[in-house]
Formats: structure tokens, C-alpha cells, sequence
């Protein structure tokens, strides 16, 4: 019978539990194995890794096992098995409370293992995170814009240092601040947060780009350029927005400084050319698409040039702005006034309602408007004026005709109203249109002729009272390869109004120089004269006399064989400075002849200062000279006067021998026309010249 | 000398324990240590004895703030006299050794001292230093512990040694255990079944 066992040992087993608890896990079997050398009958306690074999006493090995794992044993070394008995039990109990203590110690030391991994792991990730937040928020805060991330309620979440600075904010304060509360106009705020929540709920898409107007804390607007792209979850659904934002207000209000300057009038304020041209071709698009009509009005003040000339530029500025503020007020808000240059502006009346007929009723009504209010008096400072304007008006409906063309329209239009009086209101008419075009062709088909050799001279023989050929009138052609040949009546006004009369009156001059420069070596021509019309504008050029007289000196004409044949009317602009290049051309030769004679208002007064030679009778008192007293008498008149000054007397246009004995009989010095010869090219009037020797 | 021990509360339980006894406390984590220490001060205190405290890691700071924390002022009693703090270290080993005759001399005198003084009666807690191993072996040690034992029959001062369990390998705190009638685990104060009589200890160790 195995005796009790003592409750001291009993209590050293308790004790060794309780104690163990607190031992680190390598004093624990050290403790222990010192502690059970305690247990009556014990020498030695040993702990093995491996359990022994079965085979073993089971009651001196005592298996440190739990949960299935094997801890080892501890093996004891008894040397009284009597003693010992009675704590077999016991320490059996003890080993496995042992094992589950080192067991669960076991389990422990893979948890904190585990746990110190993943500690490890978190911290080494947390400061990766933490880096690569602090790189993230150093990236959005050096971002040179505004980025910002709103929640699925359109709530802040993050905002980078550049947007707290534009929205006036601590970055801490604004996250969970509601964005279309806070910095949306109050205007903007209900429909902004309408689309947000559609946006939110999947059933708008997201804009990506647009601009719009926030309010900073300060109450100031800015104008922000918007980038935007949709958060989403791990499921795809929608949960916020991320937005880049740029402060665009300083860049808008230099782009809508730009756009004033280059569209619009500084004066005015109103449109400019530029802007007017491109209002109009979206008027004529609107028309086309529509099928609506529009019109077109040319507006030029009359006389203001005179008005800048006597009141100066800065009044005339003010009247200027007066007739932008008018004519803004005769139309109506979807209409375009413009300022197109100077003293003249533009008004397109867009979408006139009704037929082509109506619509030119309405324009017509909106230009009579226009020209009475332009006609009420103008308070310029201290200096009240009255003014008028000619107006062309033109109509379209989009079809067939450009802005441009438009234009021209409405400024030829405008011309006939000044051409018929001024402040009155013309519409324009095609056939003035093509009239236009034939003269733009025109003058550019004379500048091409002038440029390629294109024209000639051709010359009337111009008889003395002999009956002797003493010169010719040169007559200048354009052989032209459209037009063919074309006389000076067809192309003369153009040449003088665009100022090519001057380098075409110069050509005429030196082709007639050289060929009396040729003639010269003619016995039978070397006497004759040639005649040369000289218009106003070219004998008042500054250096005509030098131009004329280098001429001569480069073709070697003798100058006393040219005759210069100028009109009344150049005499009357500037008499002295008209006597003083005669003067110096006669000097070196030249004779003058004045041409037309009896057409204008001649004075006798500055007749006798000019240094003329000769009188010329217009051919339209000759052509019924024989039979209309009237014109008799003036031709009558003309020779006596020019006998009474001394001048030589011819008359043109001498047709028939009739005419010729009347002149001849009133005293006419010589004759020119189509009874001795029409004008010819120089080789035929060089054989009526030899033809008329051998007669002789 | 010879004097009637009264009771004394170790503070950890309510129980009363005669003056005198020989307390071990085995402790792994610093709060156990520190816990035990406040418990065992304040009670001692508050029964008006004098008290001492033999430690390194517990500086007067960081002793003061955790007793002022659990509203124990040591200043107040230091001032008085019934407080005092040394480092473990410049007690156990005042020249370089382990001195047990020194040691149980300085226990001696403490207590003499503290009667002398007026107090009814004096602790000691004190924390063992495992470089004590280094110097001689468990030896000394343990001769020192069970000579304790015996000193504190004649001059009962209540004691009670903190060992660190995660300084002393397992071994040694067996053998630790056996020269201390006395133990507190988990605030509890038991018998220890371990313990060898004092002249019987020395007797078969020294």
C-alpha cells in the first residue's frame, strides 16, 4: 500500500506553479528540476528533449505533453522508489501542468514572434507611409494649383497648402468643411451641389475640365480652371471627387483685356473692325441657318473732317463717342454697332422679321432713325455743333455674298448718299456694284498696262492757216490685250482719281520727247510741234519742272518744239505757283497752250499773268460753229481775245471745210480735227506729213 | 537583545505578521516590483515604524514621484527620519564584495538604531543584485539569507528581498527560495514549502 504523500511536498509542487508564472521561460525547468530534487526518494531530476521509449519506467519519466506536443520529460533519478511512490501522481499532474504552462509559453513565443514581425512589419510600413505621405504632402504642397478632394457630400477631405492659401483657410480647418456651402457664390451654390449629388449617384458624368467662380473666405472671386476626376472605392462605386484647381483670374482679366483691345474701339468702346467683321459673318450664318434677313448700314458723319479740322482732334473725339452713344440707342440689343474707322460706323440689324421687302422697310426705318438722331444737336464742352451722316444701307439673307462684299455694299451705298447731297439714306443697287467692280478691274488692268508698255501715242495733225502741217497733238492709247484699244476718255478719270495720271502723264511726256528727239533727224518732220496734254494733278506735283526738264536733257528734244496743253481748271487752284513752273519751263522753250478754252471760268485777270502761247477753242463751240450764232460769237470772242493778248488761236475739232473758212474767217491761226486728219500712229502721220510736202 | 515582536501589517494582505519575518518576493515585471514596495512602505509607515528601501533601479525620483502619485510623501518622512533610500549597490557591495557579517551588522545596528530613535519598530525592502552571483557564487548569498533568518529573531525587523526573476536563472531561485520562510505571491503572503531552517541550511550548504 503506497503511503500518503507529505502535504509540504504537496505544497512545494503548488508553489513551483505558482512561481514559474513569473520565471522567464529559461529559468522555468531549471527552477523546476531544482525544486523536484526536493521530492522524497529523488536524486536527480533531468529534463530530456526527446521522450524516452515506452519501454522506459513510466513512473520516473514524466512527459512534458499538451495539445499533442511534446515538450520532452523530465526524468528522475530515484533512489528510494518506496518514498517516491506516493508523488507519482502528483508529478504527473505537475508535468502536465508544466507542459501546458510551457506550452503556452511556447505558443507565446511564436505569438510575440509573430506579433514582433508584424510590429516590425507595421512600423517599417507605417514609416514607409508616413514617408511617403510626407513626400505626397510635400509634392501637394510645392503643386504649383490647387488640389482638393471632396467626399460623395461634397465635403473636404484633403486640401494641399497652395488651395488652403487661395481659400484663405488653415488647411486643418477646411477638411469636413462643406465646399459648395462655403466657397461657391451664393447664386451657384443649390444647382453646384444638385449636379455634385447627380454626379454622385452615377447619374451625371463627370465634367473633367470646366472653369467657374469660387468665393474665398475673404469674399474675394476668383476665377479657377478646374481638372477633375472621380474616387472610387475598392466596389467602383463613387466616392468623391479629386479636383486640381488653377487660379486663372489674373490670366482672364488680361485675356478679357486683349480681347477689348483687340476688338474693341478704345474710343467708342464699341466693337472695332475686326469684331464687327466677325459678328457679321456669324449674322450672315444665323441667316442662312434660319432663313432670316439682316442688313447692313454704312454710317459716315459728313463734314467731319472740317469739324476736326476747326474745333480740334479731342472735340472731335467727343463727338465721336456722342454718335456711338446715338446709334447704340437706335437699335436694339441683338444688333452690332461698330466703329469701323475714323468718322465711319457700322450697324448690323440682325433677324428683320418679314420678306426681303419688309426687311428692307425695317432698315429703312432704322437708318431714317439713325440719321435724326445723328442730326440733333451736340453739346461738345463748351462749343454746341450740329452734324449730319450719309448713310448706305445693303440687305442679306446669308446667300451668296461675303462679309467683305457686304461691306463694300454698304460704303458704296453710303457714297451715293453723299454723292446726292449728303444726310440721306441710300440702299445699294447691283448695278453700282458691278459699275465698282469694272473700275477695280480697270485700275488694275492701267497699272499692269503701265508696268508692261502697253500704251502708245498717237497724234492729230494740227494745220496752219497755210494749209501747212505744223504739228500734232500727241493722244494717248492703251493697246490693251483684253480690251483692246482703248482711247483716254475710258481710263483718264480712273488714272487721275488713283493718282496714275501722274506717272502715266509722265510716260506721255517722254514718249513724246523721243520722237522729236527722232523727228529731229527728219528734214520734213524736224519743224514740227507735238502738243502734250499735262493734267492738274501731275503739273502739281512739287517737281514737275525738274521732272519735265530732265526729261527733255535725257531724250535731246528741243523743247521749243513742245507745246504743253493745260486745262482751265488746273489754273485755278494756286495761280502763282502755276506761273512760277510755266514760267521756268518756258524759260528753257516750252510753249503752253490752254486747252479747252471757253469751257471754264477763265479770268481774264490771271489770263494775261500766265505765260501762255496759245488759246485753244473748245471743239464744242466748233462742231456747230456754222450754224449756231452763239457759238459763232463765242469762237468770234475767243480770237479776238487772244489776238488782243497775243496768244495764237486754234480751234479743235474742225470737221469740215466749212468750219475751217469760218475760223479762217474770224482770224483762227490753225485748226485740228478729223477735216485734215484723225489721229494716227506715228508712221502714218510721218507719211501724211511727206504726202502733204509733195502736195505743196 | 532580546524584545516582544508585535504584529505588523506587510501591507500586501490583511493579515498581521509578527515583526520580524523574512519575506521573499519574486518579481518579473517592474510594476510587481514597485507595488510591492508601496505596499509594503505605506503600511510600515502608517504604523509609524522606521523603513528602509536598498535599491538601484528605483532612484529617489522616480520613487518619489510614483509614491507621491499614490499620495505617500517621502519627503515628509525622510525628513523625519522615518524614511531612508540607499542604492542597493553601495549596501551589498560597500567595497567591492559581498559582505554578509557586514551586512547583518548594518541590519543590527538599522534596527538598533531605529528603536533608539523612538520607532516601535523597522522594515526592510531591499532589491537582491544579481551581480552578487558574479562576485562569489549563490553562496554567500544564501548563507547571508539564512543568516538573516536567524538575525531577525533577535532583531526583528520586517524584510522582505525583491529578486528579479529575469536576472537570476531559474536554479539560483529555487535555492533562494529556501532561505526564505515567507513569500509573496500575487499579493498573497504564504509559507513557503521550500524553506530550510536557517542552522539546518547552514549546516548541509556552508
Amino acid at each position: 500500500m503506497t503511503a500518503l504523500p507529505d502535504v509540504r511536498v504537496l505544497g512545494q509542487l503548488l508553489l513551483m506553479q505558482s512561481v514559474v508564472t513569473s520565471l522567464p521561460d529559461d529559468s522555468i525547468l531549471p527552477f523546476v528540476m531544482q525544486g523536484l530534487t526536493d521530492i522524497p526518494g529523488v536524486m536527480r531530476v533531468q529534463f530530456r528533449a526527446q521522450s524516452s521509449a515506452d519501454d522506459e519506467d513510466a513512473t520516473q519519466h514524466f512527459r512534458l505533453a499538451c495539445c499533442a506536443h511534446e515538450l520532452g520529460e523530465l526524468v528522475f533519478t530515484v533512489t528510494d522508489s518506496t518514498a517516491f511512490a506516493p508523488y507519482a501522481d502528483h508529478l504527473r499532474n505537475f508535468a502536465f501542468m508544466l507542459a501546458v504552462i510551457l506550452e503556452e509559453r511556447r505558443q507565446r513565443r511564436i505569438i510575440d514572434a509573430q506579433y514582433q514581425h508584424l510590429e516590425l512589419r507595421v512600423a517599417e510600413r507605417t514609416g514607409e507611409l508616413a514617408r511617403e505621405r510626407d513626400s505626397a504632402q510635400r509634392y501637394l504642397d510645392i503643386a504649383g494649383v490647387m488640389l482638393m478632394a471632396l467626399d460623395k457630400h461634397g465635403r473636404i477631405m484633403m486640401v494641399n497648402r497652395k488651395g488652403a492659401e487661395l481659400l484663405g483657410q488653415a488647411e486643418s480647418t477646411l477638411i469636413g468643411v462643406d465646399w459648395f456651402d462655403n466657397f461657391l457664390p451664393g447664386s451657384k451654390k443649390v444647382l453646384g451641389r444638385q449636379i455634385f449629388a447627380r454626379l454622385m449617384a452615377g447619374n451625371a458624368r463627370l465634367v473633367e475640365r470646366y472653369e467657374n467662380v469660387i468665393i474665398t473666405r475673404a469674399g474675394m472671386k476668383r476665377v479657377m480652371a478646374w481638372n477633375n476626376t472621380l474616387l472610387r472605392d475598392e466596389a467602383g462605386a463613387r466616392t468623391g471627387t479629386l479636383s486640381s484647381g488653377e487660379d486663372v483670374t489674373e490670366r482672364r482679366q488680361a485675356e478679357e483685356r486683349i480681347r477689348e483691345l483687340a476688338f474693341f474701339d478704345q474710343l467708342t468702346a464699341l466693337p472695332n473692325r475686326t469684331l464687327l467683321l466677325d459678328r457679321l459673318k456669324q449674322t450672315l450664318s444665323t441667316c442662312l441657318r434660319s432663313g432670316s434677313q439682316g442688313a447692313l448700314l454704312f454710317i459716315d458723319l459728313d463734314n467731319f473732317k472740317s469739324l476736326n479740322d476747326t474745333l480740334g482732334h479731342d472735340t472731335g473725339d467727343i463727338l465721336l463717342q456722342q454718335v456711338a452713344r446715338r446709334l447704340t440707342h437706335c437699335v436694339r440689343e441683338e444688333d452690332t454697332v461698330a466703329r469701323f474707322g475714323g468718322d465711319e460706323f457700322v450697324v448690323i440689324l440682325a433677324a428683320l422679321n418679314g420678306s426681303a421687302e419688309e426687311a428692307a422697310t425695317g432698315a429703312e426705318v432704322v437708318a431714317q432713325k439713325i440719321l435724326s438722331s445723328l442730326n440733333d444737336v451736340y453739346h461738345l464742352g463748351q462749343v454746341t455743333q450740329r452734324s449730319t451722316a450719309s448713310v448706305g444701307v445693303t440687305l442679306f439673307d446669308g446667300h451668296n455674298v461675303s462679309a467683305e462684299d457686304l461691306m463694300k455694299q454698304a460704303d458704296l451705298a453710303m457714297y451715293r448718299s453723299k454723292d446726292a447731297g449728303r444726310n440721306l439714306v441710300h440702299f445699294f443697287d447691283p448695278a453700282l456694284e458691278s459699275a465698282v467692280k469694272e473700275r477695280v478691274r480697270l485700275e488694275r488692268d492701267l497699272r499692269r498696262a503701265l508696268a508692261e508698255g502697253q500704251f502708245l501715242l498717237h497724234y492729230q495733225a494740227q494745220v496752219g492757216s497755210n494749209g501747212r502741217l505744223c504739228g500734232a497733238e500727241a493722244l494717248l492709247r492703251w493697246q490693251s490685250p483684253r480690251r483692246g484699244l482703248v482711247i483716254p476718255g475710258e481710263f483718264i478719270r480712273l488714272s487721275e482719281e488713283t493718282g496714275l495720271i501722274v506717272p502715266l502723264g509722265l510716260w506721255v511726256f517722254e514718249a513724246a520727247c523721243r520722237q522729236l528727239a527722232a523727228w529731229a533727224s527728219q528734214p520734213e518732220m524736224a519743224q514740227l510741234t507735238i502738243a502734250v496734254n499735262v493734267s492738274a494733278r501731275q503739273f502739281h506735283e512739287l517737281d514737275i519742272v525738274d521732272q519735265l526738264l530732265n526729261v527733255i536733257r535725257r531724250t535731246g528734244a528741243k523743247p521749243e518744239r513742245l507745246k504743253l496743253e493745260l486745262t482751265e481748271s488746273l489754273l485755278l487752284d494756286n495761280v502763282a505757283d502755276t506761273v512760277s513752273k510755266m514760267s521756268a519751263l518756258k524759260a528753257c522753250g516750252v510753249a503752253f497752250s490752254l486747252d479747252d478754252f471757253g469751257t471754264g471760268y477763265s479770268s481774264l485777270s490771271y489770263l494775261r499773268r500766265l505765260p501762255l502761247d496759245e488759246l485753244k477753242i473748245d471743239q464744242s463751240f466748233v462742231h456747230h460753229i456754222v450754224a449756231n450764232p452763239s457759238d459763232a460769237a463765242i469762237a468770234r470772242t475767243i480770237v479776238a481775245l487772244g489776238q488782243s493778248l497775243g496768244l495764237r488761236v486754234i480751234a479743235e475739232g474742225v470737221e469740215n471745210e466749212e468750219q475751217r473758212q469760218f475760223l479762217a474767217s474770224i482770224g483762227c491761226f490753225a485748226y485740228q480735227g478729223y477735216h485734215h486728219s484723225r489721229p494716227l500712229p506715228v508712221d502714218g502721220l510721218e507719211r501724211l506729213v511727206r504726202r502733204s510736202s509733195c502736195d505743196a | 537583545m532580546s524584545t516582544e515582536p508585535h504584529q505588523v501589517s506587510l501591507g500586501f494582505t490583511r493579515q498581521d505578521f509578527p515583526a520580524g519575518v523574512h519575506v521573499c518576493q519574486i518579481f518579473s515585471k517592474d510594476e510587481d516590483r514597485l507595488d510591492a514596495v508601496r505596499k509594503f512602505l505605506r503600511s510600515g509607515l502608517e504604523a509609524g515604524e522606521r523603513v528602509a528601501c536598498f535599491s538601484d533601479d528605483l532612484d529617489d525620483a522616480r520613487l518619489g514621484s510614483y509614491l507621491a502619485e499614490h499620495s505617500l510623501s517621502l519627503a515628509e518622512h525622510t525628513a523625519s527620519g522615518a524614511f531612508s533610500k540607499t542604492g542597493a549597490s553601495a549596501v551589498y557591495f560597500a567595497d567591492g564584495c559581498f559582505d554578509p557579517d557586514r551586512l547583518l551588522g548594518l541590519l543590527r545596528k538599522f534596527y538598533q538604531d531605529a528603536l533608539a530613535d523612538g520607532f516601535p519598530a523597522a522594515r526592510v525592502i531591499g532589491e537582491m543584485m544579481a551581480d552578487v552571483l558574479r562576485l562569489g557564487g549563490i553562496s554567500p548569498l544564501l548563507e547571508y539569507e539564512a543568516r538573516v533568518t536567524m538575525l531577525l529573531r533577535e532583531h526583528p525587523i520586517t524584510a522582505v528581498c525583491q529578486y528579479d526573476a529575469t536576472a537570476f536563472d531559474g536554479a539560483s531561485i529555487m535555492q533562494i527560495l529556501k532561505v526564505h520562510p515567507l513569500m509573496v505571491i500575487r499579493d498573497s503572503v504564504v509559507h513557503n514549502p521550500f524553506y530550510v531552517p536557517p542552522e539546518d541550511f547552514l549546516a548541509n550548504h556552508c
